[in-house]
């Protein structure tokens, strides 16, 4: 008898337009781009390289912890029905639908070291001895900067997701934990915790492979400054390919990259799998 | 219309235990012919198969005398009932049931005439423009017999229609059901896991039971003679109370039992209460006209149906009577003759 | 746990506080580009303009070419948009109800396709749109933000595509309707709001992008609004005209906030869809 409800193979026509664009577009230049790479030895000798490797890796832990954390606690608060949160929740998904590069120009403003109003709030408060604060021209209150105009980013979509996973939370566990004593911290560590994990596992990798690949912001805030001391490895490698025009090498640290891209990933999911293996 | 022949057909999902193993019966011209069984006995997908949703693995298929295995769905002029009526829901009342006819390039006006009978025979007529999200489970189930109606196919294929239905309009509908195809003169493939429908409306039974075929006959032949221990305790409500030979002996309900390994069955409903030997009451379950009563008797623990009218006590008289005894192989659950 | 009135007025500050931090660099943005210039530096920091002055918006449309940009990231995001979601529901079809045989390790590949940062394909795929006369071009940049955006666009129409019952498509074929008919008459109309999420988070996604647009286009014949922001300066590096980038950084992000305010239910169905899933 012939199989009448799915022809097999002549259906991937269906898909065939969509696949030939991403493997030309797609595939194609990833392949290429291992093609190009070469200079390898140059990583070993390369003074700026581990620096750079050492800046992307803490600026993903720190800025990917931060997320989950604040993600979190807005996932918590407006998860739950209440009057107006619709409008609560488009507010808070705002940060993550504007244009990054865009918005790493507002964020230069307000670190601005004559008028920014990052070092005016902050005097007003009593934080900083001046208005007037060279954010951005000092390596590490750069850095910090790029942390929060990212986590101020990337935390909406850390919300989303942790929202989507309480919301497949039965009711019924909270009431049973509730029932037995269980007070609002205790459901929260017992119930709510332990059921979100596989979400979080998720978010985090998936935030975290985000973050390690950061250009744009990067670019656009600081421009890998002061002195190269806040490149990401992609910001690097872009100035290694179009500004000193090294397309060989280039493409080397953007191999580098994408491997400590699925070394870092592969460790996670070991992570991971090991934590509730206990 | 047509006849369905339905030969050794075969069928498999991935590397478990097949679906169908082997499955041969035929429906006559005009026959109306219930798939019965509980779920997963394959009966759904022996329908799918017959309507081409489905392929099987091997076996052969004609309807009206042609073979259909290679022929797409569309064009083996049947019609399919879904469980959930599979109405399409952007669409009117009038452009679900017109559609099939408008893709087979029917006139116009021609369309407008079957449409409006069969919204007539189904009294659709005031809901031909709503949508169906706007329409009650029985209103939806009307629309869906009505696209399939209108259709005038050689073979109807209903896969639990009534399954969704409250048991009120259940009960109402399928007499309405039975005389509507009875009406259109349609060869019928119906398949249902209850018993109550199989029985009412068929013209025959086919009892499936995982992949195989039980029983075919008719609702009576099936009730009077089942062919086995699972279709025996499949049908009727009580089912059939089945006992070993050895404990049927004890209780000395059955006084001459042939030789050998078997099982000796009687339906609640054909023991007599009121005659016989003194059994102790256990549980009374009234349900209405009759009442059922769990009975000890001396190891065995029938179970009774007694008129309403009679009550009370803590014990009562049971009789079987000899023609009301079936017995079954206890090795492999086959009917075996009555001494 | 919000019946009592100090619980209420905590929650209503936390929300408060969420959406507040949401809106801030917007809001400050929009401040400062209703400064009048004098005003826009100056220092300490002015909270609210003396007066509301709109010709940051005039000087940022007339002295330079941000209609352009404007309407190229428009041009772009529609193409794009129409692009993948043409492309991205036959393939997900596919995917999703015809049996593909291999479907599954596609699906897979696509879904760690998109994990690499688009540094990962950029110098290739600029000698690729060189070749192909396709650098400068918008449609270079439609070709290459439908390839970026497809694993996304398959994975949420997929996601929903598997949700819808099959019955629906079946009674189809028994009416007579071929494959193809099934898919456009009856499957699409069905999937409407899924197609529309995704619609709505391709055009955001290709609004936003930047690195490929700054790789890909060095006119502004081409050129996009974030790549155009990010390189409005003045003069000289010390002249930096924060109120014409204030003004453009609204007018950018604007129909941004129109649509997060209009779809924010879709938008987080769509991320849910899009991310979860993988």
């Amino acid at each position: 008898m012939r199989d009448h409800s799915r022809a097999g193979a002549v259906n991937w026509l269906y898909a065939a337009p969509a696949m030939l664009v991403m493997a030309v577009v797609g595939l194609l230049p990833i392949g290429y781009t291992f093609g190009l790479a070469g200079e390898y030895h140059r990583l070993a000798l390369d003074t700026r390289f581990w620096p750079v490797v050492r800046t992307t890796l803490s600026l993903t832990a720190v800025t990917v912890a931060l997320e989950l954390v604040l993600g979190l606690a807005v996932a918590l608060v407006l998860w739950s029905p209440f009057p107006g949160r619709g409008l609560a929740r488009a507010a808070v998904l705002i940060p993550w639908a504007l244009p990054t590069a865009v918005m790493a120009m507002a964020w230069r403003w307000i670190f601005n070291a004559d008028s920014g109003v990052m070092g005016d709030l902050l005097f007003r408060l009593g934080l900083v001895a001046s208005p007037q604060v060279p954010w951005l021209a000092d390596a590490t209150s750069a850095f910090w900067a790029i942390v929060l105009a990212d986590v101020w980013k990337t935390t909406p979509f850390m919300a989303v997701l942790l929202m989507s996973g309480l919301a497949a939370i039965p009711d019924e566990l909270y009431e049973a934990a509730a029932l037995d004593g269980a007070g609002p911290v205790r459901r929260f560590l017992v119930v709510t915790l332990p059921l979100l994990k596989p979400t979080i596992v998720v978010a985090v990798i998936f935030r975290a492979i985000q973050t390690f690949g950061l250009f744009d912001l990067v670019f656009v805030l600081t421009g890998g400054g002061p002195g190269g001391r806040t490149q990401t490895i992609a910001v690097y490698a872009y100035d290694v390919v179009f500004r000193y025009q090294e397309l060989a090498y280039g493409c080397a640290l953007v191999v580098a990259m994408a491997l400590c891209l699925v070394l870092m990933t592969g460790l996670m999911l070991g992570a991971a799998r090991g934590g509730s293996g206990r | 219309m047509a006849e369905v022949r339905v030969e050794n057909i075969r069928k498999s999902f991935g590397a478990g235990r097949p679906v169908l193993e082997g499955v041969s019966f035929s429906v006559a011209d005009g026959e109306f012919v219930s798939l019965l069984g509980p779920s997963g006995c394959g009966k759904t997908t022996l329908l799918r198969i017959i309507a081409g949703l489905e392929y099987a693995y091997s076996g052969r298929l004609s309807i009206g005398g042609r073979e259909v295995s290679d022929v797409p769905p569309k064009d083996r002029d049947i019609a399919f009932v879904f469980q959930n009526y599979a109405l399409y829901p952007h669409l009117t009342v009038e452009e679900n049931v017109a559609m099939g006819l408008k893709l087979r390039g029917v006139p116009a006006p021609e369309i407008a005439r079957r449409t409006a009978d069969a919204a007539a025979r189904l009294g659709l007529e005031p809901l031909l423009k709503r949508r169906p999200a706007a329409l009650s489970g029985g209103q939806r189930q009307r629309v869906a017999l009505a696209r399939s109606l209108v259709r005038e196919p050689r073979v109807f294929l209903l896969d639990e229609p009534l399954s969704n239905l409250d048991a009120v309009l259940r009960e109402r509908t399928r007499g309405e059901l039975k005389l509507l195809f009875k009406r259109a003169k349609g060869t019928v493939v119906y398949v249902t896991h209850d018993q109550v429908e199989a029985m009412t409306m068929s013209d025959r039974v086919v009892l499936l039971h995982e992949g195989k075929i039980q029983q075919v006959g008719t609702p009576e032949d099936l009730y009077r003679r089942p062919a086995s221990v699972f279709a025996a305790t499949f049908l009727g409500a009580p089912p059939m109370n089945i006992v070993p030979r050895a404990d049927a002996e004890r209780s000395g309900l059955f006084p001459d039992l042939p030789e050998g390994d078997l099982l000796v069955g009687v339906r609640p409903e054909e023991l007599k209460v009121g005659e016989g030997r003194e059994a102790a009451i256990v549980v009374v379950e009234p349900v209405g006209s009759y009442t059922i009563l769990t009975l000890d008797a001396g190891g065995a623990a029938p179970r009774a149906a007694r008129p309403r009218t009679r009550s009370g006590g803590a014990t009562c008289r049971v009789a079987a009577p000899s023609g009301a005894m079936h017995l079954f192989d206890a090795a492999d659950g086959g009917r075996l003759p009555n001494p | 746990m919000r019946s009592t009135l100090r619980g209420r007025a905590l929650f209503a500050l936390a929300v408060a506080a969420v959406a507040a931090w949401s809106l801030a660099p917007f809001l400050w943005q929009a401040i400062t580009s209703l400064k009048p210039a004098a005003e826009v530096a100056a220092v300490p920091v002015r909270y609210w303009p003396s007066v509301l002055d709109f010709s940051s918006y005039a000087q940022v449309f007339k002295a330079r070419p941000f209609a352009t940009y404007i309407w190229n990231s428009f041009v772009v995001g529609v193409g794009t948009t129409a692009l993948t979601t043409a492309l991205g529901v036959c393939a997900a079809y596919a995917f999703s109800r015809l049996g593909l045989p291999g479907g599954r390790a596609a699906l897979i590949g696509i879904l760690g396709l998109s994990l690499f940062p688009g540094t990962v394909l950029i110098v290739p795929l600029k000698m690729l749109a060189t070749k192909a006369g396709l650098l400068n071009t918008r449609t270079g940049l439609v070709i290459a933000y439908t390839a970026l955006n497809l694993p996304f666009a398959i994975w949420v129409l997929k996601a929903f595509f598997d949700r819808l019952p099959r019955d629906v498509e079946e009674a189809a074929w028994l009416d007579g309707l071929s494959r193809w008919q099934t898919l456009w008459r009856i499957v699409l109309p069905l999937s409407a709001p899924a197609v529309a999420t995704t619609a709505i988070l391709v055009f955001i996604f290709s609004w936003n992008e930047f690195l490929i647009a700054q790789t890909l286009v060095s006119r502004d014949a081409a050129r996009t609004v974030p790549v155009g922001i990010a390189m409005l300066s003045g003069v000289t590096v010390y002249e930096v005209p924060w109120g014409q980038i204030a003004a453009a950084v609204v007018v950018t992000t604007l129909p941004v906030v129109a649509m997060v305010l209009a779809f924010q239910r879709r938008i987080v169905e769509g991320l849910t869809a899009g991310a979860v899933k993988g």
